[in-house]
């Protein structure tokens, strides 16, 4: 009965192990920060990660726009491109133009909105 | 061949006002006034010709429903664009178009220094049209389209003066009245169509009966319904404020509107749905009722006010109470004949009155006139006609119409002896007001205007101002002109008056009892499958009651000969010793002031607790809301009013939970 | 493993085809300068085709791509009122500020996307395609309202109903979540069935909150009060285009939809809902009504105007019958041509007097300008329900309804709702005919000094068109829809026609 549940238990397992290994060897493997030492390598190696988002944020940060404008397209791009997968995945066993002829469609529309996106510049970081 | 007619009949003064609205730039105005004047003479010979025809037909076959088109199918719901005429709107037809035209002749003069004359006629005829609706209408829908458009003209009318505030508040005061009596029509409609499937007068009639028992409530709901309609339109109490304000209007206005016809609506409504309130006695003597006691307090407070036209605006009202009492109780064609002669004298008198009001230069208040019969001799001479007439003097057409009134009420017996004796009070004081006036403004030393007029030939001429406020006033577009007319020196008023002034007097010699009684036969078919159609006092009971009203109203000419002339310290005498009843007469019985407490003053009490709230959330907002949800909105809105979101947001979150709750409590 | 592909009736699909090829071509002319000046060209011919093929689907009756939409003859007269407005919204918006600032065809395509959207709402038969239709419908929308870019009014519109509108949306979801809970499915006819099968499920409790949810979120769409309070507010900051498309095509499609899926999926639990549908409309009615007589912005009257006349439709749903629906697409035809009349007036006299539209700058218009006094003059008695104009005739028509389904006190209501906006409507038709010429306002007030730096800096141009009472493509929509509005009054027979078609469409669900 239960066993039907067991790939969510790997998938759980998998997750809180990947995850906890980086984290752990990033604790062991880093160089620590000395005590006193204000240069600037040594700050930065306080964050948590050497890209993103600063996990302290003073009350007076903005972030630029263009961040949040390429940031909402990657989402954007990024989720329709996540539609293609499924198919992608039957797309041969269906052995179907209609099917095909779907994605392909798809993916002009997709197209179009990386042209819109494009010429209008939104992809150049200002 | 009678339908055309009437048709014609309500397309004439439509054709009017719209050829004199759309062409105003370049008609030159005394075209205009002439293209008014001929479309409702047009409509009133076509009046006739349709009253030719009908008479041509056998009397039970004399009613004729036309349609132009179904104007509507919707569902179960079938409404023509149709008219029904049959004796009683061919009688309203003729009294409206003819006692217009004369008021258009009148205003053809009177208006003539007016620099919104084109507007003026454009309006005048627009009303005629939308009465003429109302009375031809053939279902109850169209006769609300009518109603409707009747309130919105006379609007127009009262505010003509649009810059003066005094007028414009009068005439939103009026609509907004009418407004209430268009929903109490409206709920009515609703009503007689539920109950009865259709909003045909000749079917709703007709299956009325069988459908309803006497006094029934749903019947009873209907007609009281239709009566806060009429009692709206016919400024009858409670709905009764409007009507001494609509006094702002132009003179001819005062006439046509609230003398003759508008007024005059709600009588007919109640004896066209004769055979509605036959069969709800209940709402029929409510009406009575109401029209005896608007008649009585109305005429407390003819005799208490100075203002002329008011007086004479306050005598209408009266009047119309006659009419109700009579067409509540049975008496339609007395009702109907009451309605027709005070058209008559009514107009008349307004007509004088505005002839007086322009030798004054605008001023209205009659303590400041006097000695006007030498001055003005032919007005003075109509003025006393239409006075002698409205207090019912023997001979005259009110003498005919109102004394079969209350002799009908007697003739009941019972409840109506109460009636009887009211109306019998209310025809003594119509006496003493109507002559109150006569005395006032006529004998004795004349008056600085009427002796200007008397030596120069011409009316002085007075700063213009408000006669209600006194305010210093333009004669441009908005204001009335700057040049005053009377009827001594304008053929269109005299010729106006003096037609007026003849019918007035000889009017009544249409219905003397057991002699010719031409309304009563020329009605009958409208009226004769109701249960008073054969009921009606004896000649000899006729002639008793027409002795009474004779004594009293020459009872009451004297009285006022007596306070007015030879003891005119009585008056002043009496106003101090019962100074209570003066200020309440003289404040109108405090009408107005009820209705503020009763009505306006809540209404607009809970506007400001509802604008409070809606303020609360918008000022919290602003100043305490901005906090998360703008910063994240970016700089641009930062101080926009976005806080109201908050508010928004609450009064949402209380509608989704009253669902929900609604809900769960079914749902157990 | 064999995949069989779904029938798809592409004559059935073709209007949403057709918008959708339209809205790419749009996307596309956007981006290059040398077609950009055809785009409002370029989106007539979109919404030409989509009519076209919405008439040649007339008379269609059918299930498309697996029952998640269905065109028949709701769809159809509904749809081709969104069009109807999105073309007048196009019309309307040429040279307007909102649409230069946002990009001429950028413009297009966002009202576009949100018709596609309205589209396929009014086809909707499944959950699903209600509620991507209503997002479709509803995100472009929210980025309209914004596109006037140097009004602050304009930017604030655009937030409030982005964020009122979430809430709606959310709302609509859960209520949407929890009718899925109850009957199992997503199609309007299986949770017909899934309802009526499920043992007590006509009566449990969370079903019937989800049914209140769902009322809910289509009341925020269709602005019915209580959930009306961004209306106003929506209606006077955003762009007048915009505004007069939003006013009547979203109230076209959200109605569309709100019909099929009270009658059509909620139809077993009619007597649950229609008291609540009825107190809805009766406080529109009295909420709209009451709270436009206080209005001086004519923008901010016609939102509030807008409430009331919801009120009025919502009373056609309650009644659950043909005739009900009759009704209700009849007004909604009317509501379409009365707004348009009004709000195109509305959008000339705002290019004439540099974006003010309080009632005083309508002043004399009468005497000066009687080609445009008299389509507002008419839009405003066609609203009051005067006759003789369709308004009228639509109001009767719903009162019919309503008294034929012992619903009087819910038409005693609309009487009495129509007697009171009288108090509003001839109040305008008074300043323009009764007042002497004035002075137009001066500009819009634009308060430089609190706006922050990189709004204030593009205030330099106020836009002024003196000339915009000559200019076709805003006189024509007027002129045309006040003709409508008087025709359909004087001969309303084709109109009841349209509504009818659109209930018989019903006719298997409702009697």
């Amino acid at each position: 009965m239960l066993h039907q549940y067991l790939p969510v238990l790997v998938f759980a397992a998998l997750g809180i192990l990947v995850g906890g290994a980086f984290a752990t060897l990033n604790l062991v493997l880093g160089p620590k920060r000395l005590k006193g030492d204000e240069s600037s390598a040594a700050i930065r190696q306080m964050d948590p990660y050497e890209c993103g988002l600063p996990s302290e944020i003073s009350k007076t940060f903005r972030f630029g726009v263009s961040f949040y404008l390429v940031a909402m397209l990657f989402i954007l791009f990024d989720i329709e491109v996540v539609f293609l997968y499924p198919v992608g995945a039957i797309l041969k066993s269906t052995d179907s133009v209609f099917v095909l002829a779907e994605v392909v469609l798809f993916v002009a529309l997709l197209f179009v909105a990386l042209i819109y996106v494009w010429r209008k510049g939104a992809l150049d970081w200002r | 061949m009678t339908a055309t007619w009437a048709w014609l009949v309500l397309l004439f003064p439509l054709l009017g006002s719209l050829t004199i609205g759309a062409t105003f730039k370049v008609l030159p105005e005394r075209t205009a006034g002439l293209i008014g004047i001929s479309a409702i003479v047009a409509a009133f010979v076509c009046g006739i010709l349709a009253l030719i025809g009908l008479q041509g037909e056998p009397s039970e076959s004399r009613h004729v429903a036309s349609s132009l088109w179904e104007y509507a199918n919707v569902g179960g719901l079938k409404i023509d664009l149709g008219i029904y005429v049959d004796p009683l709107s061919i009688f309203m037809v003729l009294v409206v178009t003819g006692v217009s035209s004369l008021i258009h002749i009148y205003s053809y003069s009177y208006m003539e220094s007016d620099q919104g004359y084109h507007r003026f006629f454009s309006y005048l005829n627009f009303f005629v049209f939308s009465m003429l609706v109302l009375v031809l209408a053939g279902n109850f829908i169209m006769l609300i389209v009518g109603w409707a458009l009747v309130g919105f003209a006379s609007y127009a009318l009262i505010s003509y003066w649009y810059r003066r505030n005094t007028a414009t508040k009068a005439g939103m005061k009026a609509f907004v009245i009418n407004v209430v009596g268009d929903i109490g029509l409206y709920i009515a409609a609703i009503l007689i169509f539920k109950n009865l499937g259709s909003v045909d007068y000749g079917t709703v009639f007709e299956r009325a009966p069988e459908v309803f028992t006497t006094n029934e409530w749903e019947i009873v709901a209907i007609c009281l319904c239709l009566l806060v309609g009429a009692f709206a339109k016919s400024a009858q109490m409670p709905f009764h404020t409007w009507l001494a304000d609509a006094m702002e209007g132009p003179t001819p206005v005062s006439s046509l509107i609230h003398a003759a016809t508008m007024v005059t609506a709600g009588v007919y409504l109640i004896a066209r749905c004769h055979s509605l309130f036959e069969l709800a006695p209940t709402a029929a003597d409510v009406a009575a009722w109401v029209g005896l006691a608007t008649l009585l307090i109305a005429g407390t407070i003819a005799i208490a006010v100075t203002d002329l036209k008011r007086i004479i605006a306050y005598s209408t009202m009266s009047q119309i109470g006659y009419m109700f009492v009579g067409v509540s109780i049975g008496a339609y064609s007395a009702g109907m004949f009451h309605l027709m002669t005070h058209a008559f004298f009514k107009a008349l008198l307004f007509m004088a009155a505005g002839s007086f009001i322009s030798a004054m230069a605008n001023m209205q208040d009659i303590d400041k006139m006097k000695g006007f019969r030498k001055a003005m001799p032919f007005t003075a001479a109509m003025f006393i006609i239409g006075a002698l007439a409205l207090s019912g003097f023997p001979g005259t057409s009110g003498w005919f119409s109102k004394d079969e009134i209350i002799d009908f009420a007697h003739f009941r017996g019972g409840m109506y002896d109460w009636m009887w004796v009211g109306m019998l009070i209310g025809a003594f004081m119509t006496a003493i007001y109507s002559f109150r006036i006569i005395f006032r403004i006529l004998p004795g030393p004349p008056c600085e205007e009427a002796e200007y007029l008397e030596q120069h030939g011409h009316v002085i001429h007075g700063e213009p101002k408000n006669p209600a406020t006194g305010e210093l006033e333009d004669t441009e577009v908005g204001y009335p002109g700057e040049e005053h007319h009377i009827a001594e020196q304008a053929g269109g008023m005299k010729f106006a008056m003096a037609v007026l002034g003849v019918l007035a007097l000889i009017g009544g010699l249409l219905q003397i009892p057991g002699v010719d009684d031409v309304i009563t036969k020329f009605l009958e078919p409208t009226f004769e499958n109701s249960v008073f159609a054969h009921m009606h006092p004896s000649t000899e009971d006729s002639w008793i009651g027409l002795g009474e009203g004779a004594l009293i109203s020459i009872a009451g000419i004297a009285t006022a000969w007596l306070l007015y002339i030879k003891r005119p310290d009585l008056p002043v005498k009496f106003r101090q010793r019962f100074s209570a009843i003066y200020t309440l007469c003289v404040n109108k019985w405090y009408g107005d002031e009820i209705v503020d407490f009763l009505i306006v003053n809540p209404v607009k009490a809970f506007g400001r607790f509802c604008n409070r709230i809606f303020e609360r959330f918008a000022i919290d907002g602003a100043t305490t809301g901005v906090a998360g949800l703008t910063r994240s909105a970016g700089a641009a809105v930062r101080d926009l009013q976005s806080g109201l979101l908050r508010g928004y947001a609450v009064l949402m979150l209380f509608g989704i939970l009253a669902i929900a709750v609604y809900f769960l409590i079914r749902s157990i | 493993m064999s995949f069989d592909a779904p029938t798809i009736d592409y004559a059935g699909l073709s209007p949403v085809i057709a918008l959708t090829v339209g809205l790419v071509v749009i996307v596309l002319a956007a981006v290059f300068d040398s077609v950009r000046r055809f785009g409002p060209a370029l989106a007539l011919l979109t919404y030409a085709v989509t009519a076209g093929c919405l008439i040649w689907q007339w008379n269609a009756n059918l299930d498309l791509v697996s029952g998640s939409l269905r065109i028949d003859g709701l769809a159809v007269t509904l749809s081709l009122l969104a069009v109807i407005a999105a073309a007048v919204a196009v019309l309307l918006a040429i040279g307007d500020p909102s649409e230069t600032q946002a990009g001429r065809s950028d413009w297009l395509a966002l009202l576009t996307g949100s018709l596609l959207g309205m589209v396929i709402l009014a086809q909707a038969t499944s959950m699903l395609t209600f509620f991507v239709g209503l997002e479709l419908l509803s995100i472009p929308l929210y980025a309209l309202c914004g596109t006037n870019l140097r009004r602050r009014e304009s930017l604030e519109s655009g937030l409030k109903y982005l964020i009122v509108g979430s809430v709606g949306s959310a709302t609509l979801l859960y209520g949407l979540a929890m009718i899925y809970g109850a009957s199992g499915a997503t199609g309007f006819q299986a949770i017909s069935d899934g309802l009526q099968a499920g043992d007590g499920m006509l009566s449990d409790s969370l079903t019937l909150v989800g049914v209140g949810m769902v009322a809910v979120g289509l009341a925020f769409k269709v602005s019915i009060a209580p959930f009306h309070q961004w209306t106003p507010d929506v209606y006077q900051g955003a762009p007048t285009p915009v505004t007069a498309f939003m006013a009547v095509a979203t109230k076209a499609a959200a109605f569309a939809v709100f019909i099929r899926f009270f009658l059509v999926a909620l139809g077993p639990l009619a007597d649950q809902w229609d008291v609540m549908l009825a107190a809805l409309a009766a406080l529109s009615i009295v909420v709209g009504n009451v709270g436009a007589l206080a209005q001086t912005s004519l923008k901010r009257m016609l939102g509030y105007s807008g409430v009331a006349q919801a009120g009025y439709m919502l009373a056609g749903i309650v009644t659950a019958t043909q005739a009900g629906v009759d009704a209700l697409v009849f007004y909604l035809a009317a509501y379409v041509a009365m707004n348009v009349a009004a709000f195109a007036v509305v959008v000339i006299r705002e290019r004439q007097n540099g974006f003010s539209d309080d009632i005083s700058t309508l002043r004399g218009l009468g005497r000066e300008k009687p080609l445009l006094a008299w389509p507002l003059t008419i839009a405003m008695l066609a609203l009051a329900g005067l006759p003789p104009t369709a308004g009228f005739i639509g109001k009767l028509y719903l009162i019919e309804a309503l008294v034929d389904d012992d619903w009087t006190w819910l038409a005693v209501m609309i009487a009495i709702g129509t007697m009171i906006s009288l108090g509003y409507y001839l109040r305008v038709v008074a300043t323009l005919w009764m007042s002497p010429a004035g002075q137009a306002e001066a500009g819009a007030e634009i308060d430089t000094a609190s706006l922050p730096p990189q709004i204030a800096g593009a205030q330099a141009d106020p836009f002024e068109d003196s000339r915009a009472d000559r200019r076709w493509y805003l006189v024509a929509p007027a002129l045309i829809a006040t003709a409508a509005a008087l025709f359909f009054g004087v001969i309303p027979q084709p109109l009841v026609d349209f509504a009818q078609h659109a209930g018989d469409a019903l006719s298997v669900w409702i009697s």
